[in-house]
């Protein structure tokens, strides 16, 4: 009986010795109904990276990645303004940054590979009308590198004149896609046009970011009163959901956190014997006018703000770089020597598009003080921080009570800066392109870092709908190359 | 004998197959019924099992010897619950083997030779997979050559002990997650030689029970020198130079107790429990001759803990030329959930076996068994990396083997 049960057991054993197997996952879209999902946002949701929007980067958006997550679970189509293949074009008009191995100015100590504009792509091609492509609309990604809150309410900002007045009420990247019927058209009239069943609302951080970047008070781009933005934040909600759309909104990074903050140090430890006594030689006269201003009857400088602007240098130290800073007492009428600088604070940052030639080999932070549009100050960093708190209280409270899905983007790029975050294998953090996270302007995400947040985002949808939308294979898209 | 062992040695590297990557697969006759053997005496396996068993030998002409391999076929399933994505491993058969001599010198002491791989792992995930990063494809194998001695202290007990030389080698390919270049990916291959031993006492207790303690013991495979050689994006050539690592992998003890029960002339039932004290494997750790800023000291945490495997097994004998065997057993997994790395998917295991002895004449036999593992599903990940989801496997083990005594 034995021989005849084995010969049951073998055959069965080897038959059930296939490949192991597993039931699909169930993906499912809950409550939620994805067939017509509009992206409402700025460059975030545009796709704009590596200083540019380009056409491969708006396919790889945040906004097309959800879309096509929701597709697996019910979605339609999800129609983008196009850039022309191959042509990028950025806010300032200029061309797609690239990875670049250079010289520097010291062939000692190379950069590691640079960001550097890639040469000619006939960009500006894209701002002649016989390109624009607003004759396709509606489109479901209405996303517009540059917005701020209030923008999306304002008439006008695709009509293409609105270009040459000044001040400047058109954005260009809106002209390129606005109705070609109606150029009066807002960029939330347009989102309506999609009839979105669901949406996706990511703006306010131009709000700030316009500020930060050209280095606070010395830029003309000023911070959105709170009261305003929430204004605008409300009303652009209740549009989106007059029609019975369910949704997801996300909050605002703070923007200081980005590499394009955290990348040039604010200071060098590499001032030798020599150079710190010639600094501080260079500097003593400086120091000396300060004290004796501070010192005269009814004078406009106090002597706690004479002793924080002296400047002085130790070999050996991390020394701070010298900045100029609008906030203290201009002393300059009563001695023109007497310039508003200061040594930065720890706190301080410095932008990235600060001349890194200039910091090692020319003397900028040392021998003369660095412009304040490279800097950002203690007040401003201040400023910056308060109002993206005040505008994430809104955001937050417009979720609850409207009862849609909330991604915390601000906690997720505070987890990215502070302790990174590892992801199939692969350890993303804030550093300027190592930590893989940022694109090369060092302020929008990389595509991997997208898809990071776009995981966020659908984990926040399937929370709030009782959904299972799938998540997007962060590792699936590529790192950087160099441009050979 | 050397004839035979050089080709087989060719045939490796073998799936791990036990708990972490452990390999239980030292018998043909054994694996027929559980891989039980311990606790009872079954020719010159016992070098392997039970070195106290030696002396139990009846074969006047006191040679025995005894040799075999398994081939196993294995497939490890990968399911990812965020994306749904699904991938299973490519491995390559695995050829573990054995081959023991014993030598009964006189009524006290007995002499062995065994040469076995009790560890042994090779997983090809691809090198495209999701789970690159980790690992693409790994190779381990460990070949034991044991020199060893036993003795009768009276009738009713024995003692046994050998003297383990291990030969270890390890093959890593993994992709390298650098921020630039998509193709970056670095293979790291080292082998050495190291030393262990393995114990035992055997003591029948009634005409009919006998009992069997073991102790094998841990073996650190101490890899110094291994070549590291990384395929980078030329941009990261300077960060990335080749090199050389330090690394230890240990190969953890074993306590095992066995009972072998002589029901009848006929039947012969056992069971046993092994104690791998994989809580020893506490990170795997590459210590890289020349760090860069970019290539810092390699730390993998592990942090296996103790398991334990049960096992029963019986052997009914046909008639004078055959015998038959049946069993099962469950081994645990050595993996806690948090600390699942794909580099070895092991889920606790539900093993079943059976197994068929023929006698051809007075001294010679041939030994074939099979074995069908089931791996758990389980949701598990590799917590540090950020990368999990549910996993399984099976595989499907015939082997053969041969005894013969002269």
């Amino acid at each position: 009986m034995k021989k005849y049960k084995l010969l049951y057991i073998l055959p069965a054993a080897l038959l059930f010795g296939c490949e192991p197997e597993f039931e699909d996952v169930d993906f499912n879209g809950g409550s939620a109904d994805f067939s017509s999902y509009v992206s409402v946002g700025n460059s975030l949701t545009a796709g704009y990276q590596n200083n540019a929007l380009k056409r491969d980067k708006q396919e790889a958006s945040i906004s097309a990645m959800l879309a096509g997550q929701f597709r697996e679970v019910g979605g339609g189509e999800f129609k983008q303004p196009l850039m022309d293949p191959g042509v990028g074009l950025g806010s300032s008009l200029n061309a797609e940054f690239g990875l670049y191995i250079l010289p520097g100015c010291n062939p000692d100590n190379p950069p590691g590979p640079t960001p550097q504009p890639i040469a000619a792509q006939g960009q500006l091609d894209q701002l002649n009308p016989a390109n624009f492509v607003g004759s396709d609309g509606p489109f479901n990604n209405v996303g517009v590198p540059g917005a701020k809150s209030f923008h999306l309410l304002a008439p006008g900002y695709g009509n293409i004149a609105g270009l040459a007045a000044d001040p400047r009420t058109a954005n260009p990247f809106y002209v390129r896609f606005c109705n070609s019927t109606n150029s009066q058209e807002t960029v939330v009239e347009a989102a309506m046009r999609a009839s979105p069943t669901f949406f996706s609302l990511w703006i306010g951080n131009n709000d700030v970011l316009g500020y930060s970047t050209t280095g606070g008070e010395e830029g003309d781009d000023m911070i959105t009163p709170t009261a305003m933005f929430s204004g605008a934040y409300k009303q652009t909600l209740a549009a989106l959901t007059s029609n019975g759309a369910e949704g997801v909104i996300a909050n605002i990074p703070y923007v200081t956190s980005i590499p394009y903050f955290t990348t040039v140090p604010n200071g060098t430890d590499a001032i030798t014997e020599g150079q710190a006594a010639q600094l501080n030689a260079g500097y003593a006269a400086y120091n000396a006018g300060l004290d004796q201003v501070a010192s005269s009857p009814n004078s406009p400088l106090t002597q706690a703000e004479a002793d924080r602007r002296k400047i002085s240098f130790e070999a050996g130290n991390f020394n701070t770089f010298v900045v100029l800073d609008p906030n203290l007492t201009d002393l300059t009428s009563i001695n023109p020597a007497l310039v508003n600088m200061r040594q930065s604070t720890l706190e301080e940052l410095m932008v990235l598009v600060t001349p890194g030639d200039s910091l090692s080999c020319f003397g900028m932070g040392t021998a003369t003080p660095i412009p304040g549009k490279y800097h950002i100050n203690a007040v401003e960093l201040d400023k910056i921080k308060t109002a993206i708190d005040e505008y994430n209280v809104v955001i937050k409270n417009e979720a609850e009570t409207r009862g849609l899905a909330f991604v915390d983007a601000n906690a997720r790029l505070q987890e990215l800066a502070s302790s990174g975050i590892a992801i199939d294998g692969i350890n993303f953090n804030s550093d300027f392109i190592a930590g893989g996270a940022f694109s090369l302007d060092g302020v929008h995400p990389s595509t991997r870092g997208y898809a990071i947040i776009a995981n966020d985002f659908i984990a926040a949808i399937n929370a709030k709908y009782g959904a299972n939308v799938p998540s997007v294979v962060v590792s699936s898209y590529p790192a950087f190359e160099v441009v050979q | 004998m050397k004839k035979i062992l050089l080709p087989l040695m060719a045939l490796l590297p073998m799936l791990s197959m036990a708990g972490g990557f452990q390999v239980n697969l030292q018998g043909n006759q054994q694996t027929g019924m559980g891989h039980v053997g311990t606790g009872f005496y079954l020719g010159a396996s016992s070098a392997f099992f039970n070195p106290a068993m030696m002396g139990l030998s009846q074969n006047e002409n006191k040679f025995d010897i005894e040799a075999g391999a398994s081939f196993i076929s294995a497939s490890v399933a990968f399911q990812n619950q965020n994306n749904g994505i699904t991938e299973t491993t490519d491995n390559p058969m695995g050829t573990p083997f054995y081959l023991y001599g014993t030598y009964k010198i006189n009524e006290d002491f007995s002499a062995g030779l065994a040469v076995y791989t009790p560890f042994g792992s090779s997983v090809v995930w691809g090198d495209d997979w999701t789970g690159k990063n980790l690992i693409q494809d790994i190779s381990l194998q460990a070949i034991f050559i044991q020199p060893t001695l036993s003795y009768k202290i009276n009738d009713d007990l024995r003692v046994g002990a050998g003297l383990n030389y291990v030969s270890g080698t390890v093959e890593i390919n993994r992709a390298l997650p650098a921020p630039i270049g998509n193709n970056n990916s670095v293979n790291l291959k080292g082998s050495t030689g190291a030393f262990g031993f393995n114990t035992g006492i055997y003591y029948q207790a009634t005409e009919k029970l006998s009992v069997g303690v073991t102790y094998r013991s841990q073996v650190d495979v101490e890899l110094e020198g291994g070549d590291v050689d990384f395929t980078v994006d030329p941009a990261l050539a300077s960060s990335f130079p080749d090199t050389e690592f330090d690394a230890t992998l240990p190969l953890p003890a074993t306590t095992s107790i066995g009972i072998g029960y002589q029901h009848s002339e006929k039947l012969l039932i056992s069971a046993e429990v092994n104690m791998v004290a994989w809580s020893s494997y506490k990170s795997l750790d590459f210590d890289f001759k020349d760090n860069t800023a970019s290539l810092e000291d390699s730390e993998n945490p592990r942090n296996y803990e103790d398991a334990m495997i049960f096992r029963i097994g019986a052997q009914y004998m046909l008639n004078e030329n055959v015998k038959v065997r049946a069993g099962f057993y469950y081994d645990q997994s050595p993996i806690t959930d948090e600390y699942f790395n794909p580099e070895t998917p092991n889920s606790d295991n539900l093993g079943i076996t059976a197994g068929l002895s023929y006698e051809v004449g007075e001294r010679f036999g041939v030994d074939a068994s099979f074995l069908y593992i089931v791996g758990l599903e389980r949701d598990s990940e590799y917590k540090l990396a950020g990368f999990g989801g549910k996993y399984k496997s099976n595989s499907v083990i015939p082997g053969i083997g041969l005894h013969y005594k002269f």
